[in-house]
Order: C-alpha cells, then structure tokens, then sequence
C-alpha cells in the first residue's frame, strides 16, 4: 500500500490551528486571570465548606475513601495530603486566581477558586 | 457474510494488540488522568485504512471490552472514559476519512480523532464527575498533549501503512 506524502493541506492546517490555538489559551489564561477571594471545597459535587483565602490554615475534609487535608497559605490553597493511591492532587501545586481548581478523582474531593461576590460564586467570567 | 479465516485473524490479532496498548498505558501514571498517548488509536486507523468503519467500530469496541476485563477495569471510570473517547474518536475519523480524504492524510485524520477522543472525556469527566466546566482552564494542557498524542499516533500509522508493515489486508 503505498501513500502520497506524509501530511497533505488539511493537516498542516490542523497541526496550525491546534498550535494557535494552545498559545492563544496560554495567553487569555495568562491575563484574564485575577486574584481569587474564596475557596470553595465540593465533595461528590457538592459544596461542603467556604473558606477566605486571607485565613492561613489547614484542614481535613472526609471524601468518598478517606480524609483530604487542604492548606491555605499566603492566599494560596493545596490538597497537602490525600488517601488516593497515586496522589496526583498533591501534585497538582497550589492554586490561586479565580477558576482554577484541584481535584481529587478518587476521593471525589474538589477545591476551586472564586472570586469576591458571594452571591454568585459559580460564576466565571472568561 | 462470514469473513474469511484470514481476515478474522486479522481482526483478531488488531484487537489483541489494541487491548495490550490500552492496558500498557494505563499502568503509567499520569498528572491528569485524561493525558494518555492513545496508542490503541493505531490499531483503530489501521483497520480504518484497511477496511472500513464497520470493522474499525468491531475492533474499537472489542478491544475496550477485553483491556478492560483483563486491566480489571471493566465497567470502572476509567472503562467507561476509554469506550467513550474511543467511539467518539472512531466517529469523527470514519467521517474525515470518508469525505476529508483529499485534505487530510493519515496524520490530519489521527488529529482529528485526539481531538474528539479529548473532548468526549472532557465532557464526559465535567459532567458526570466533577459537574462543573471550570475544569476547562486545563485547555493549554488538553490542546498540547491532543495534539502530541495526535501526531504521534497519526505518524507510527502513517510508517505501517507505507510499508514498515508487510502484512497486506485480507479483503475478503
């Protein structure tokens, strides 16, 4: 079976376009990110705790397997310890601009980032 | 129509391959548990090229089914994202290659097949669970190992189709 070349228009126009498009997404992220107010801790999709990010401190939150432990520190919030077998989250680093998130699959355990208005905590503006 | 024994063999062995892939893969921890190479994605073009859809959906399926049962997966989410990429992926590569054939090559319709195997578990993990869409700020990361996974994919296909392979495809 003999082909013709290896990438024909199409797909140097996708390989294009999916560049741009990965640069054009590092680049909103960038700037579009601010500064978050609250962080928000969901258990199986449901919101259990609210917490300023301006309070340093550390907590345990019981997820589907076991206890995550979850730090805020200089408005900055991390799953510091958690039951999961591969402890990704831990290693997701430390979160802090609006939007962004851990998340714990096996325990089921999530924290994100919102902004300042307490009535509309879900909303995210991008 | 009963295939031949050749051609079932064929089929047999493609599955086979796809599922030890899939399984392989899955051994390798990864930060984000949807940033997998998709190298089972070969198997699926291959029989795409060789054959066609019906036989390309038959492999796609199988071999989800077994990696799962023998990975002990089965009917885990990890099972349940891997049917749904691979359909997805399958759907949307059947279609390019059905009418895109004069603008994308092996590589192109890889391509497209990382990008709906992505967004179909995507959707699939913010829906059933996480519900929540935030989780598309990983976009940067998605869009840099869709297309890695893509090209790589997309080219160890395009070398076994051009002759790397010397196996030629039953027809019947």
């Amino acid at each position: 079976m003999s082909m013709k070349p290896m990438l024909k228009i199409g797909d140097y126009f996708l390989i294009a376009l999916l560049v741009l498009g990965m640069f054009a997404s590092l680049f909103i992220k960038h700037f579009l990110q601010t500064p978050g107010e609250w962080l928000l801790v969901e258990v199986a999709g449901q919101e259990v705790r609210r917490i300023k990010l301006t309070d340093n401190k550390s907590f345990t939150i019981r997820g589907k397997i076991g206890d995550t432990t979850i730090m805020i520190q200089d408005r900055k919030a991390w799953i510091a310890e958690s039951p999961c077998p591969f402890h990704v989250c831990e290693h997701m680093g430390k979160i802090e601009y609006q939007g962004s998130m851990v998340v714990c699959v096996p325990n089921e355990v999530l924290i994100r980032i919102s902004g300042p208005d307490k009535n509309q905590l879900d909303g995210i503006t991008r | 129509m009963t295939p031949s024994i050749h051609k079932m063999l064929q089929l047999a062995i493609l599955v086979a391959l796809g599922a030890m892939l899939f399984i392989l893969e899955n051994m390798i921890p990864m930060p984000m548990p949807w940033m997998r190479l998709g190298l089972a994605n070969v198997v699926t073009l291959l029989a795409l090229y060789w054959w066609g859809m019906k036989e390309a959906a038959l492999i796609v399926i199988l071999r989800v089914l077994l990696g799962g049962l023998l990975s002990g997966k089965f009917m885990t989410p990890a099972f349940v994202l891997a049917l749904s990429g691979g359909l997805a992926s399958l759907l949307i590569m059947a279609f390019v290659h059905r009418f895109g054939s004069g603008i994308f090559g092996v590589i192109g319709i890889s391509l497209w097949g990382a990008i709906f195997k992505n967004l179909a578990q995507l959707c699939l993990v913010a829906w059933v669970y996480i519900d929540h869409f935030s989780i598309f700020t990983l976009l940067p990361l998605i869009l840099f190992s869709t297309l890695f996974s893509g090209l790589v994919t997309g080219y160890i296909t395009y070398r076994l189709l051009s002759g790397a392979l010397q196996v030629k495809p039953s027809s019947a």
